[in-house]
């Protein structure tokens, strides 16, 4: 009885091996109608990462995998290249004119949508007029504060018509060529206004036009592009397939498909990457970084980046108010020891927001010294006093407060339970902890929060790094709620500059006056890390973390 | 009966091993302070992730802690967290068993369809909703895990009473007139006590796994407070580099759930019914 069962088995699987193998071998066999020999071509990429995508839409840009998936299915007028300026992507070229306030750029043409219809100036006015609606959620939005007629045309009580305004923000000259007109000078306009993706007209005009929101449209689920990948499918939370687009402006893309898989455990998926289930990585956890290193069959790439972490100090409310106290806070910390033990071997300790490969780095400043005594006669200065537990009060209110990370971002957890025993130490009291992505987002970006480990992103352009700590963008990206009416002046002022060498002495007495106040207690600069399959070639690394995917359709697998 | 019954338990070599195991475990728990050699709360950012040598004999953790005084003061969590789910469940359990067992008809159909009712809801989702919306820490594990566990103990609970209500003694007390908590107290309870005690102890050694599996998953006892669970959680992030911190946490997990197992074999071995008096 039992060789009898064993026997079915084995016919069984040899069955089914024969089906796998007629039913796999004509799939495998590249479509190959133009490059019949050239070996580039073809196979899957499978990139993991720890969440899914909010929009496969490049308008709302809420998070750093927005950037990344959406920069495979959408295409931007400009992108960001090695050296961080801008290069043309969907334009051929652009002037601009003697004053610096009018951008004409020459579209290419024969560019073709997914869905096969033309590309023409047209797409680009409705996206920047989309950016523009009040009613569309947007994080570009403050990138175009300098196009005529920002403020009128952006009023949340009833925006005005471009159609009411003496000088329209953009004009079509015809199908390739469109003007930008801008109010002020702004260096800042070409490669953050327009290195993000363009939207379909045709597809948007009617939802937009009865007031919905991008997140409302249909759109969003079955999104068409301009980006050498075109979409295929969605699994919420759990995958997203991307297959290449043949007619991609740039030239056929190599890779056949992407695969995004989404694995919420990042040490999951550093194991992942070594058994070969994914082929691309990217921010492994740096606890997960040497043993990658020494794998033969993972290549890594590691560059400056723009990344900064740090614990996020809500400046509006009691105790941050106080400059003294944040002072104390960072001094009473070994951040050197923090960020070598725990953020990373290849993370740099950080004496400001911006990182040493930004033209903007004021190099005489050194970040604050691990100085307990210093500390603690800050907190005396301003008024806190040990109780007999040597709990550090005040009027009798003890020195308490939060300290929030991600659920996921088990590194930062680390950190914060490290300084947790810092700060103990000099008497005050923390509590720790670790909440779920979207939610802790959402209070940071409002304000309802104390202290939070968090590692944004900074901007290519430094100007808009530091408008995260302008009062005016209080609800729009100062996250620390910080204002400072000294620094609030110069930023003005340097925004109306163009040239390197006239902003680079205001933005250093900016990063004075910050390193001075402390709203951040900066920890480090954090590298780009991309880690992937040793097959894979051609990537091509930007000071953006999220640039590498801009350039994705020339990757390939090299065996 | 109680000196056969522990005769029986003390010639069951494995039950005893555990018994004297667990002994050793819980004593080391409640006597924490005294007994661990290090501070396990102390921070070392010079000393950490050392492997195990003669003055860290389980090495130090991602912050310099002693890991062998952190599984000592990690035990009073978890066990703390296991007995009192376990104490929850029973409470829970046995009054609604009892009153569906004793009371039968409607009463019956009601309570144990309720039983069935969350017996069907998966056991981690139920979990992770209560915590998700009361947020972690001790009580909530402890009221998540023995919610849990209830209608497990409610249905043995049941199923022994309907053995019981056809027993001859209890048809005698009911026609002297015995009320029914005297009939429930008296006569029913002690009768069932033999597999409630069994189901307890495997309950208590679930717990305790329950509970290192929500501790891993940042759902359970919140740091710096140590349990056995989020020494593993923690641990496992550094398992190429500190292999120890996760090995050592997890061995005890296991020490302690074997030795609750072996005692529930013991148990039931010398509590059954049908050996007493042989």
């Amino acid at each position: 009885m039992w060789k009898m069962s064993n026997s079915i088995a084995i016919s069984i699987m040899v069955i089914l091996l024969a089906m796998a193998l007629s039913g796999c071998g004509p799939a495998d066999d590249p479509a190959d109608d133009e490059e019949p020999d050239d070996p580039r071509y073809g196979g899957t990429i499978t990139i993991g990462y720890i969440s899914d995508v909010n929009y496969l839409n490049p308008i709302p840009r809420i998070s750093a995998v927005d950037n990344m998936v959406n920069a495979w299915l959408h295409d931007s007028l400009v992108v960001i290249g090695p050296d961080g300026d801008p290069q043309p992507r969907l334009a051929e070229d652009w002037d601009v004119s003697e004053d610096a306030q009018t951008i004409t750029f020459h579209l290419k043409e024969d560019v073709k949508w997914h869905d096969g219809n033309p590309f023409t100036a047209a797409d680009v006015e409705f996206t920047v007029y989309t950016i523009l609606n009040p009613n569309v959620e947007s994080t570009i939005r403050p990138h175009m504060a300098s196009l005529q007629g920002f403020a009128a045309l952006t009023d949340s009580d009833g925006p005005a018509s471009p159609d009411d305004l003496d000088v329209r923000p953009v004009e079509v000259i015809d199908d390739h060529t469109i003007q930008f007109n801008l109010s002020r000078p702004d260096a800042t306009f070409i490669p953050m206004a327009l290195s993000r993706g363009i939207i379909p007209r045709h597809l948007l005009e009617d939802d937009i036009a009865a007031g919905k929101d991008l997140s409302e449209t249909d759109y969003t689920l079955e999104p068409v592009g301009l980006g050498p990948f075109q979409f295929v499918e969605w699994s919420r939370d759990e995958r997203i397939v991307f297959e290449r687009f043949d007619d991609y402006h740039e030239g056929r893309p190599f890779l056949e498909r992407i695969v995004y898989e989404i694995i919420p455990d990042r040490s999951v998926a550093s194991a992942n990457l070594e058994t070969g289930d994914i082929d691309f990585l990217w921010e492994a956890a740096p606890a997960a970084w040497s043993g990658l290193m020494d794998l033969d069959q993972i290549d890594h790439d590691i560059s400056d980046g723009l990344g900064l972490s740090g614990v996020f100090l809500n400046t509006e409310e009691p105790p941050f108010d106080d400059r003294r106290v944040r002072q104390a806070m960072r001094y009473a910390l070994d951040m050197e020891a923090i960020v070598g033990e725990y953020l990373g071997d290849g993370m740099s300790l950080a004496s400001g927001p911006i990182p040493p490969n930004i033209w903007a780095h004021n190099p005489d400043i050194e970040p604050y010294p691990y100085d307990p005594t210093r500390a603690e006669e800050l907190l005396a200065e301003a008024g806190w006093t040990p109780d007999s537990d040597g709990v550090m009060q005040k009027d009798g209110e003890p020195l308490a407060f939060q300290i929030e990370t991600f659920d996921f971002a088990t590194e930062r957890q680390e950190a914060s339970i490290a300084a947790q025993e810092f700060w103990a130490d000099l008497g005050l009291e923390v509590d720790t902890r670790w909440v779920e992505t979207t939610v802790l987002l959402e209070r940071y970006n409002s304000g309802d929060y104390e202290a939070a480990w968090v590692n944004p992103t900074g901007d290519i352009d430094p100007a808009g790094t530091f408008g995260r700590f302008h009062s005016d963008n209080i609800d729009s990206g100062n996250t620390t709620r910080f204002s400072h009416s000294e620094l609030d002046g110069i930023l003005d002022e340097a925004r109306q500059l163009t040239e390197q060498e006239e902003r680079r002495p205001l933005y250093w007495e900016a990063l004075e006056i910050l390193h001075d106040e402390q709203p951040v207690l900066w920890a480090g600069y954090i590298p780009n890390d991309y880690w992937f399959n040793e097959d894979l070639t051609g990537f091509v690394v930007t000071p953006e973390s999220e640039g590498l995917f801009k350039h994705l359709h020339l990757v390939y697998f090299d065996r | 009966m109680y000196q056969e019954v522990l005769e029986r338990f003390l010639r069951h070599k494995v039950a005893v091993v555990g018994g004297v195991a667990l002994s050793i475990i819980i004593l080391a728990a409640i006597f924490a302070p005294y007994v661990s050699p290090h501070d396990a709360f102390k921070q070392d950012i010079a000393n950490t992730r050392q492997p195990p040598d003669s003055t860290n004999l389980f090495g130090t953790d991602a912050f310099g802690r002693d890991v062998l005084s952190r599984i000592i003061w990690g035990g009073r969590v978890s066990l703390a967290i296991g007995f009192l789910a376990m104490l929850l469940s029973s409470v829970i359990g046995v009054t609604i068993g009892s009153l569906a067992g004793f009371y039968g008809g409607g009463a019956e159909w009601l309570l144990m369809r309720l039983t069935d009712m969350f017996y069907s809801i998966p056991a981690l989702l139920l979990i992770l909703i209560l915590v998700a919306v009361f947020g972690p820490g001790f009580w909530m594990t402890v009221l998540a895990i023995g919610l849990v566990f209830w209608p497990a103990t409610a249905r043995v609970v049941r199923a022994e009473f309907l053995k019981i209500r056809s027993e001859p003694y209890v048809e005698a007390a009911q026609a002297l007139g015995a009320s029914p908590s005297r009939l429930i107290f008296l006569h029913f309870l002690p009768n069932a006590m033999a597999p409630l005690i069994v189901q307890m102890t495997l309950q208590l050694a679930q717990a305790i796994v329950l509970e290192a599996g929500l501790s891993y998953l940042g759902l359970g006892a919140q740091p710096p407070f140590p349990s056995w669970g989020n020494i593993l959680a923690e641990g496992h992030m550094h398992l190429r580099t500190a292999p120890w911190i996760a090995t050592f946490g997890g061995v005890f997990i296991w020490i302690t759930v074997l030795s609750f197992n072996f005692i529930g074999d013991g148990l039931r071995d010398s509590l059954d019914p049908s050996l007493i008096g042989r």
